[in-house]
């Protein structure tokens, strides 16, 4: 019993530690002036995410979040700035007063977003008691649950979004083609 | 305890959603501005994972799964957008793209 | 056995007018197989007869052909399902064993038409109605075949369109029925609100309250006038003879019109919890007869006579049904049948061969075409009601039905039982002056008659023998029993019981209405069978405006003109000149200069500055969350 209050304190800790990360990556990515800076500050956001979903028990949307986010999206906004060779001295400078109007903005937000979270949280049935299964294992993030899932009862949206991604494929080669008139 | 970790992990979720909208908010730029979209996304994600696990049900991660790769199409076209509109204006800041006014 | 084959006897019509009408419309080398086209019609026609005439042999308890669903919204479940039983078979006897004679005689009188095929194919279709109408067994189904009849009638009576006064009448029809059937679909939906059913089969278990009784009564009745042409909605049937004559004499003289009739015994559970209805039935019916035979005796246009003939003879069914005698209806419906169908057949034979409708320039007919001459005869004394002849026992039993009703204490139906006398008589007259003017004398007109070929002469000798013997069926009480109505009909309809007439009272019903008819017979023959159009214009002095008033029959559709239709001129005018021109002009500019207002006025919004864009979104959203919150 001790062992696990314990073990749960420690999640929390861990939970802490990656969450700020991703929150100091988060800000970052926002603040900075230079876009490559901007970028490497949001991988750190999206690492530090992926070390919370592993807290959390979603090891194989921990790994797809690190691949997907760290990975092939973060990287192909690097390759856009370089692309398109975008320095500091194209990025406007933050509005003047920013640390009163962002601070303002930044509590207002959170605050209305957490305790539109908190309301449903209140709102939510105790799960041990509503459905009655052991809390100790969480198996909703390992593969097999989710691979059951997704070839059951989301097969037609899966199927549909493998339609979205070649949709996507086609139309990002069409719209970098050098040459073509719109 | 799963009570609190849910709280933990709604309350990190809501912070980045707000950074990502002050980002939005702040920075005039379309590549940025598509930055700290994939911000707020992310905050979603972490959202569905944080009730996932509170139910240990993995409908929640499929939904991520989902949400990933949208956002992965949608960075792809966005990016690709953003080319574009570099290559027509040779410039990225919004402030000054105003042919869609009525 | 039989009855698998059911839905093919139901169905053969359908097929006939789908084949055909199509056929016509994309083969055009087909339409002028008109030989081949009528041939094929009647064959479609004469096998649902077949179909049916043995399942009739073989016939021992009700058959039900089940269909598929055809509304399923619950708790509502609609099948096409169709019920066979001694009541719908005897009119779907009917329908088809006269339907195939008047084909028949059609292939000879359509002979000359180019648009063969578009007739053909609407004389299937209708026969396909009627059958759907007699043989449904739920209202909605009943209904269809009611709509199918009545847009049948409307296309054949307005067959020769080119003529505006025939699309008119055809138009009149049509437009007469849908008053009625507007009672239909009103009493149908409010039985389906008070049991939760349309099945007729649900519905007979049902004992129903006399309010709801008597005004879905009402309802019905009011379907039945529209259908069966009675007062107040029977203008349309004399103007019906617009189409071919053969149609007239199929659609508006044996089985359409007969609907009407049918409905009634159909719904006879209901009827029979609303005395009321039933006694208005009978006026409504006795008055009309009486309006009918005597119109008829001043008219000149033989089509015209046998059409009023029709609602008179109508009239006499909807008494009898309206004393809660239906078997005697039925039974009436059936001899009727035979005998009107044989006088409109004969009078179109009679129209093929000297080219007009006036009876004035008719005359001494039976020498040049002995055939319809003798046959026509047979008709009008069978209409008079002389013994055996098929009319006789039909009318009889009517008569006696209203005299026991009368005398079981409703002393109103004994007026109804004498109003009934003086139509036979006038029935009598205006047959005999119409067989005299036409048949007898010398001929008045200029055009050299000839007898018709004998594709048309048959269904006339056919349909005579029928008149001679039909009647035998259902023998009076005095002579037998009557099969038909004591044996066969009974297993399905439930009469209002009578009390039993003495032999004797009996004998004086049939003396006085035999007696009636032959003094009819012999006024006219009295009249006009020694003088011919002398004695016509030295009556027509006679009775002076009454003369006039009843050759304009009555100038009821000059009263509804001026009653229905002139108010509502007046009502179009209004909205031509006020609310056209404001909804038209003013209320769309005023609103489009409203939304253009709104547009210029939110189009300020979109400055082009997406960084607002991007706020607007934000806050929106916000505002939606708190909206959450606070909800």
């Amino acid at each position: 019993m001790l062992l696990r209050y314990v073990c749960s304190v420690l999640t929390l800790i861990a939970l802490g530690i990656f969450g700020v990360i991703a929150l100091t990556g988060g800000a970052l990515a926002v603040v900075l002036r230079d876009p490559i800076y901007a970028v490497l500050s949001l991988v750190k956001a999206m690492l530090g995410l992926a070390a919370v979903y592993f807290i959390l028990g979603a090891e194989y949307i921990g790994a797809i979040q690190v691949i997907v986010y760290a990975g092939a999206i973060l990287v192909t906004f690097l390759f856009v700035v370089m692309l398109v060779n975008l320095t500091p001295a194209d990025i406007p400078p933050l509005p003047r007063g920013l640390n009163l109007y962002g601070a303002l903005i930044l509590a207002i937000t959170w605050m209305v977003t957490l305790s539109i979270a908190l309301k449903a949280v209140l709102e939510l049935p105790d799960p041990e008691e509503a459905m009655g299964m052991p809390t100790d294992q969480y198996l909703f993030g390992t593969l097999p649950p989710i691979g059951k899932a997704l070839f059951t009862a989301y097969a037609l949206p899966f199927e549909v979004l493998s339609i979205t991604l070649v949709v996507g494929i086609v139309g990002a080669s069409l719209l970098a083609q050098k040459r073509h008139e719109l | 305890m799963k009570v609190e970790l849910l709280y933990a992990t709604l309350t990190l979720a809501a912070g980045l959603f707000s950074l990502g909208l002050l980002g939005l908010l702040l920075r005039r730029n379309l590549l940025l501005a598509f930055l700290s979209i994939e911000l707020m996304l992310n905050a979603a994600n972490l959202n569905f994972l944080a009730f996932s696990r509170y139910h240990n049900e993995p409908t929640g991660a499929v939904f991520v799964l989902f949400g990933i790769c949208l956002a992965a199409v949608e960075a792809v076209i966005g990016l690709g957008l953003v080319v574009r509109v570099f290559r027509v204006h040779q410039e990225l800041g919004y402030t000054k793209l105003s042919a869609l006014r009525w | 056995m039989v009855a698998s084959y059911l839905p093919l006897a139901v169905g053969l019509p359908l097929i006939g007018a789908v084949v055909l009408g199509l056929g016509g419309l994309w083969v055009a080398s087909l339409r002028h197989q008109r030989f081949f086209i009528g041939s094929i019609a009647t064959a479609t026609v004469f096998a649902s007869f077949a179909i049916f005439f043995l399942t009739f042999l073989s016939y021992s308890a009700p058959l039900r052909v089940e269909g598929w669903n055809w509304l399923a919204i619950e708790p509502m479940r609609l099948r096409l399902s169709f019920q066979v039983d001694t009541l719908s078979l005897w009119m779907a006897l009917i329908v088809t064993g006269i339907g195939t004679l008047i084909h028949l005689y059609s292939i000879g009188y359509m002979a000359e038409e180019e648009g063969a095929w578009r007739y053909f194919a609407f004389l299937n279709l209708f026969i396909f109605s009627m059958l759907v109408l007699v043989l449904a067994d739920s209202l909605p189904l009943l209904f269809l075949g009611w709509e199918g009849v009545g847009a049948c009638s409307y296309f054949l009576i307005g067959y020769w369109f080119q003529k505006e006064e025939n699309a008119i009448a055809a138009q009149k029809a049509f437009i007469m029925n849908r008053i009625g059937d507007l009672g239909l679909l009103a009493g149908m939906i409010w039985l389906y609100s008070m049991t939760g059913t349309f099945e007729i089969g649900q519905l007979e278990k049902i004992i129903y309250p006399g309010d709801v009784a008597v005004g879905v009564g009402l309802l019905l009745f009011l379907a039945a006038t529209g259908k069966s042409a009675q007062i107040p909605l029977y203008t349309w049937l004399p103007d019906a003879m617009a189409g071919p004559t053969p149609v007239s004499a199929l659609i508006h003289a044996a089985t359409m019109v007969t609907a009407g009739i049918y409905l009634i015994a159909r719904m006879d559970f209901l009827f029979a919890a609303a005395p009321e209805v039933l006694t208005v039935i009978s006026g409504i019916g006795a008055l009309t007869a009486l309006v009918g035979g005597l119109i008829a005796t001043r008219l000149y246009d033989i089509k015209k006579i046998l059409a009023y003939s029709t609602v008179s003879q109508l009239g006499f069914m909807f008494a009898a049904a309206g004393a809660g005698a239906y078997t005697a209806a039925i039974f009436h419906v059936f001899t009727h049948a035979f005998f009107k169908a044989l006088l409109f057949l004969g009078s179109g034979s009679v129209i093929h061969a000297v080219g007009t409708q006036d009876i004035r320039q008719m005359g001494g007919l039976r020498r040049y075409m002995p055939i319809t001459g003798w046959t026509f005869w047979i008709g009008t004394l069978a209409i008079a009601g002389i013994p055996p002849l098929a009319g006789f026992f039909s009318k009889d039993e009517i008569l006696a039905a209203l005299y026991a009703r009368g005398k079981a204490g409703e002393t109103l139906y004994f007026l109804y039982w004498g109003a009934l006398l003086v139509v036979a008589f006038l029935t009598a007259f205006y047959m005999g002056r119409l067989s005299w003017l036409t048949f007898e004398g010398s001929y008045r007109g200029t055009e050299k008659p000839h007898e018709s070929p004998s594709v048309m002469t048959l269904p006339l000798i056919a349909l005579a023998v029928g008149t001679v013997g039909a009647g035998f069926v259902g023998l009076p009480p005095l002579l037998g029993t009557s099969w038909l109505g004591q044996r066969w009909l009974l297993q399905s309809v439930k009469p209002l019981s009578l009390p039993p007439l003495e032999h004797s009272t009996e004998l004086f019903l049939v003396v006085i209405s035999v007696g009636v008819g032959l003094v009819g017979l012999s006024t006219a023959w009295l009249l006009f069978g020694k003088e011919f159009l002398r004695a016509e214009y030295k009556l027509s002095l006679a009775i002076g405006d009454f003369h006039h008033l009843l050759s304009d029959q009555l100038r009821i559709d000059k009263l509804y003109e001026k009653v229905f239709v002139q108010p509502y001129y007046v009502l179009s005018d209004l909205a031509k000149d006020i609310w056209g021109p404001w909804t038209a002009r003013s209320l769309p500019q005023a609103l489009a200069n409203f939304l253009y207002r709104i547009g210029a006025l939110l189009s300020r919004l979109q400055g082009g500055y997406i960084p607002s864009y991007i706020f607007y979104l934000a806050a929106v959203g916000l505002l939606v969350l708190l909206w959450g919150l606070w909800g």
